[in-house]
């Protein structure tokens, strides 16, 4: 895993960052602003997908 | 304006600009009664491709030793009375994700190996060799069948032949701009989340997503391995239908997938339409239009045209999406962190949206697609097929083209997140004179009943029969 920087908080810029760097990936700091630019509606999405009424036994 | 060719006299589909055969059909009946040879076909393809692929970049490598070989072969056979079936001797192409022995393998990479499975055939273009087909070449796909057109990373960027200055549709990119432009008769592309019926809708061809599983896809580069499958391009159903005969997994192996005395009626048969895909804002008057023209043929055929609405669309896209994302960056991840920069722009960002969900997001996704297989298997207890606009709009302008701008306008995603089969088959030309495909999908393991439907549309329309007007003014002046 990538280092965190010391200064790392809670903003979209900052998740991204620390989810990009536990892969261990190194986008730049310009890459981090656009998909953090879209990361409060992609996790919105995502979130939505536990709202389906999936049976509890469902399991592929 | 593009007008559809007629057919000629003796009942072939027959370009008029040079003489080549439009159809797979229409070139296997040439060849058995003698009006081609193989080699003829072979030749007036690699004429064109000479014309053509500087201005198209179809082609990113070609099989000339091998095809040559190949076409000589298939008329030997033919004068020894040996027919291996209707693609004997047909000049084909495949998208270059799919492995060959005699031509690199490069997904539009800096980082795959050209040697990819071995530099062995993949399981489907051994079949198609098996077949007799010519396979001519590799065609230009995206990076790894992912993301946006990239110049920025010296990417071959395939032109949409119905303009260039247009994006083909992706990620078979080469494959429908090659189709269109007779580089080839057909051939297969790959389809993930719609990379089949995108440049199929763009280009104006036919392309098939088969069922998941129906085509095998060892000696595929994957992209996603839960919603990767292998699928037909070519000009009609018809020979969607000849080429996915051949590649069928031995498992779920079909005689054919069309009947030779089907009636092209659509009696009894019922088809549904949900409005709601069309009333967003990405959908162009003109397409909503041409839709609507279309669902009249079907139901001028018999069909019975219903409305209904698709259970979790949203839903089941986005489930889509974190399984590709996913699956992608699992591949992928290990080439990532060492050669990051190796990647084009739009791919990096393609993958780097797999770590943004969780694994519990991964398992919640794949529940939830296991769920739509069951919600759409009671929607198609009312309806047989399901029809829709491939993409929202015609072929965007390739400048400034983002990823954000190519999602809102595909329809192709729900089905590839339940597996089930799904067509898309040219259905007019838009006021720009720039194509769109009608989408028709059914039920897993129901892709006769898409060819049916496709087969019968085409029986009674020639938008597929349309060529580009760039052929003409290329071709024409010798």
């Amino acid at each position: 895993m990538k280092p965190l920087p010391q200064n790392v908080g809670q903003s979209d810029t900052d998740i991204v960052y620390v989810l990009l760097a536990v892969q261990g990936l190194s986008p730049s700091n310009d890459e981090i602003a656009v998909l953090a630019s879209g990361y409060r509606a992609h996790r919105a999405a995502v979130d939505r997908l536990y709202q389906v009424p999936v049976p509890p036994s469902e399991f592929p | 304006m593009s007008t559809a060719n007629p057919r000629d006299f003796t009942g072939l589909d027959i370009s008029p600009i040079d003489g080549l055969p439009l159809t797979i059909d229409s070139a296997a009946r040439g060849l058995r009664s003698g009006r081609w040879k193989s080699v003829d076909l072979l030749q007036l393809t690699q004429e064109r491709r000479e014309r053509l692929d500087d201005t198209l970049v179809v082609f990113a490598a070609n099989s000339d030793e091998s095809a040559i070989s190949a076409a000589l072969a298939a008329d030997a056979a033919f004068a020894s009375g040996i027919d291996r079936g209707p693609l004997q001797g047909i000049p084909l192409a495949l998208k270059d994700v799919i492995a060959t022995c005699d031509a690199p393998t490069r997904a539009q990479s800096k980082i795959l190996d050209p040697d990819y499975f071995g530099g062995k055939d993949a399981a489907a273009v051994a079949l198609l060799r098996a077949a007799g087909a010519v396979l001519t070449g590799k065609t230009v796909t995206m990076e790894f069948a992912l993301g946006v057109p990239d110049v920025s990373a010296g990417h071959l960027i395939a032109r949409n032949p119905f303009d260039t200055d247009r994006w083909t549709g992706g990620t078979s990119t080469g494959m429908g701009a090659g189709t269109a432009a007779g580089l080839f008769l057909g051939g297969l592309g790959s389809d993930t989340a719609g990379s089949v019926r995108i440049p199929a809708s763009l280009c104006g061809i036919t392309g098939l997503r088969p069922t998941f599983g129906t085509v095998s896809t060892r000696g595929l580069v994957p992209l996603a391995w839960s919603q990767d499958t292998i699928g037909p391009m070519a000009r009609s159903a018809r020979d969607c239908a000849l080429i996915l005969t051949a590649i069928t997994n031995r498992r779920t192996k079909t005689t054919s997938w069309l009947s030779d005395n089907e009636t092209n009626s659509l009696e009894g048969l019922r088809v549904g339409f949900d409005p709601e895909l069309t009333r967003s804002d990405s959908c162009d008057p003109d397409v909503l239009a041409l839709a609507q023209s279309a669902l009249d043929v079907l139901a001028s055929l018999g069909a019975q045209v219903t409305e209904i609405s698709l259970p979790y669309y949203d839903e089941l896209c986005t489930a889509s999406t974190v399984a590709m994302c996913t699956e992608a960056l699992a591949y992928h991840r290990e080439n990532l962190r060492q050669r990051w920069a190796d990647y084009g722009a739009g791919t990096r960002a393609s993958l780097a949206l797999g770590a943004l969900t969780t694994s519990a997001d991964y398992v919640q996704a794949q529940r939830v697609r296991s769920f739509g297989v069951q919600e759409a298997s009671r929607l198609f207890r009312h309806v047989d097929a399901i029809a829709s606009p491939t993409t929202l709009t015609h072929a965007p302008l390739l400048e400034g083209l983002d990823l954000g701008a190519i999602l809102p306008m595909i329809t192709t995603q729900y089905w590839s997140s339940i597996g089930a089969p799904s067509v898309s088959m040219p259905m007019g030309l838009t006021s720009l004179g720039l194509p769109v495909g009608l989408q028709i999908a059914a039920a897993p393991f129901k892709d006769a009943t898409v060819l049916k439907v496709a087969q019968a549309f085409q029986h009674h329309t020639r938008h597929h029969m349309m060529e580009p007007p760039l052929l003409r003014e290329v071709l024409s002046h010798r």
